[in-house]
């Protein structure tokens, strides 16, 4: 079967590529998509266990959680460390379900703050695709939002509960913006999914199905319009024909065995740290610096959102980890003011509250809990009294923060882990020190006892991004304007990758909307013939 | 995971159980006030055994190391955590063993209890949220959108 040419080869099954392969299905192409980790069966979801916290299988760190499906990521130069998963659905299995959308601006930084690059395409291109992909993952939320142009959700926003209520006080009291989070998750019963029953163990997989994972979304519809999807199939590389064409990708299959796959057309969705990895490990006498790399920029440019953290002790009981772990968010620091030292932004989000473990390992770590005596009556002034802000700020890109492949480091089958070379830039320490202190400001404006300030976060990159980066210059871009490889005219990126700078809100959303947009694109040139011109 | 340990703690000799129990009894104490065991309890810290099994190369070396200086069962708990937290050399083994210490332990149904947390798995019953006071978002919607304009919008 592997032997058959499929028309399009898409690599990885995460959240871009399932968008994709659900759009190209209705060409009635052969589509074939590989994946190196498996379908995650959700009775395996730690919430099915009262010790659901603490499940070393669903850890978003690849290095600690070393399933089978996992290769090392060597972040020994990186503040920040990697976080994702590896199998059906991607990210998005961990995923805590936070589902903004860009702002028009940050498709034009350049434009407006002289900084990073603009975009080759815009919000308004972007929209329509946003507005599918809201239907197809199932998005809940309130219309109306000041900070954004006009958007509808499906489905009514989550339920602010008593933390929401309680940090709404407090931007209202600071006349701050908020507004009810847009978020992937099904309020009421949806498209074969049942309603959210506030679990609170969004952040290890949704056993109830109410949150959009794309196992549950996408890839049934895209599998039953035809998609063949493999899964434990781990890519090598993608080889080359001698006219410099995409031919396929070599993989390795569940018993261990190499194997070949022939396509007409490539497509990478492997995130912005498993592309380049791949692609740079694709050499060949005419691509000796990796695939799709004639500009030098593969790899480069890696964007990672710091994280800031802001918790707020209370006096009176919040949610805990009763509830999707996100309710409100605040864009009320969007958008740039150089008044405060830095440029561009950042969004707040927040974190509900904790549960018994989470809120013992924070206590302690952050001094409110001692160890020895006095222990009791410590944890009991925290318990299910916390909520949290996580300041989500815009990081722009730079050429030394970058993906590399591993000189030592290999995955099980001996493939080159990824290595990330990353520094945190002065305007970025200056928008964590002011998030900081902002998030601190409304914590007791919203009645915190005490504020727990955690100015970076460490095992908090989620969001990557910028490593094989769109534009219409090829020496300054990897991709064109609608994810086709400047060097290789077969074969496209559709994850994070592609992005030019990375917004201050999660990406999935925009990873999806541009990946369906890619779709669309490819889908209208393959009707004119003018797909590899 | 449930609450019932089968093989436990075959990975630690009796000697390097009794230290960690030991470190697990200073680190959260029994207390009679709020009706909750110590972390040194057997339930507890089989749980705890169990979970350090991929942690074992690292662990021995903390005990052999920290018996080395002195015989933790033998002191106090306030005077072992005042070596576990003074002496630099020992930062990292109790470093991570208290993570395995505070993960175990509260997760133990006494302790739950005693904090009226529920002693269950989240699924399939899920938990109650109050909706909240949306007309708290009435000022907000009184705002003008904010979002910047760029060329064409």
């Amino acid at each position: 079967m592997s032997a058959e040419t499929a028309d399009v080869l898409i690599i990885g099954a995460g959240a871009s590529a399932s968008a994709f392969a659900w759009s190209m299905a209705d060409t009635r192409m052969r589509i074939v998509c590989l994946e190196q980790g498996d379908w995650v069966n959700p009775a395996d979801y730690p919430s099915h266990d009262k010790d659901w916290e603490s499940d070393p299988r669903f850890n978003s760190n690849p290095n600690q959680r070393a399933n089978p499906a996992d290769y090392p990521i060597n972040c020994d130069d990186s503040p920040i460390t990697i976080a994702n998963y590896n199998g059906v659905g991607g990210g998005t299995i961990l995923f805590a379900g936070h589902f903004p959308r860009f702002h028009p601006s940050d498709f034009r930084v350049r434009q407006l703050d002289g900084v990073a690059a603009d975009w080759p395409i815009d919000y308004t291109t972007l929209e329509p695709f946003y507005d599918v992909n809201d239907k197809m993952m199932g998005v809940s939320g309130l219309a109306g939002d000041p900070a954004y142009p006009p958007k509808t959700a499906p489905m009514p926003p989550i339920p602010l509960g008593r933390s929401g209520e309680t940090l709404a006080h407090g931007f209202n009291q600071l006349g701050w913006h908020w507004w009810p989070s847009d978020m992937a998750i099904a309020t009421e019963p949806y498209d074969g999914r049942d309603r959210c029953i506030n679990l609170g163990a969004c952040g290890q997989g949704c056993a109830q199905g109410a949150k959009g994972s794309t196992d549950i979304t996408y890839w049934p519809h895209a599998m039953r319009a035809g998609v063949e999807l493999r899964t434990q199939c781990r890519v090598r590389e993608v080889t080359v024909d001698q006219t410099g064409r995409a031919t396929g990708a070599i993989y390795y299959d569940a018993a261990g065995n190499e194997q070949f796959q022939a396509a007409e057309m490539v497509v990478m969705a492997c995130n912005g740290i498993g592309t380049p990895r791949i692609l740079l490990n694709s050499t060949s006498t005419l691509f000796p610096d990796g695939l799709a790399n004639s500009s030098g920029e593969l790899g480069r440019n890696l964007m990672l959102h710091p994280y800031a953290t802001v918790d707020g002790i209370f006096s009176e009981p919040l949610d805990g980890a009763k509830g999707p772990l996100k309710c409100v968010a605040s864009h009320e620091f969007y958008e740039t003011d150089l008044a405060r030292g830095f440029v561009r932004g950042f969004s707040f989000e927040t974190q509900r509250g904790y549960g018994p473990v989470a809120t013992g390992l924070l206590g302690v770590a952050a001094g409110r809990i001692p160890k020895g005596p006095g222990h009791h009556a410590a944890y009991r002034k925290l318990s299910e009294r916390m909520l949290s802000l996580v300041a989500v700020c815009e990081d722009l890109p730079e050429a030394h923060n970058r993906v590399t492949l591993d000189p030592g480091k290999t995955d099980a089958h001996g493939i080159p882990a990824a290595k990330v070379d990353y520094t945190l830039s002065n305007n970025s320490h200056k928008m964590l020190n002011f998030a900081v202190a902002r998030g601190a400001e409304v914590m007791r404006a919203a009645g915190a006892e005490d504020v727990i300030e955690t100015k970076l976060l460490k095992n908090a990159g989620w969001h990557n991004m910028g490593t094989a980066r769109m534009g219409t210059d090829p020496s300054t871009s990897v991709v064109n304007e609608w994810g086709r490889s400047h060097d290789v005219k077969n074969l496209f990126v559709i994850d994070g990758s592609v992005f030019v700078t990375s917004a201050g809100v999660n990406p999935t959303r925009t990873i999806q909307a541009l990946a369906l947009y890619i779709a669309d694109q490819i889908k209208h040139k393959l009707a004119s013939a003018t797909l590899f011109d | 995971m449930s609450d019932e340990i089968i093989a436990s703690d075959a990975w630690y000799s009796p000697h390097e159980a009794s230290v960690i129990a030991a470190i697990a009894h200073a680190v959260i104490s029994a207390d009679a006030t709020y009706g909750v065991p110590g972390a040194g309890d057997g339930a507890i810290i089989a749980k705890v055994l169990v979970r350090l099994e991929p942690h074992q190369q690292r662990m021995r070396a903390g005990v052999e190391q920290l018996c080395e200086e002195c015989d933790p069962r033998a002191l106090s708990p306030d005077e072992l955590l005042r070596v576990l937290e003074l002496d630099s050399r020992h930062r990292s083994f109790y470093r991570l063993l208290s993570i395995y210490i505070v993960q175990a332990y509260y997760q133990d149904s006494r302790v739950l209890a005693s904090l009226a947390l529920p002693d269950r798995a989240p699924f399939p019953e899920g938990h109650a949220v109050q909706e909240g006071d949306w007309s708290l978002l009435d000022q907000v919607k009184t705002r003008k959108p904010f979002y910047r304009p760029v060329n064409g919008d």
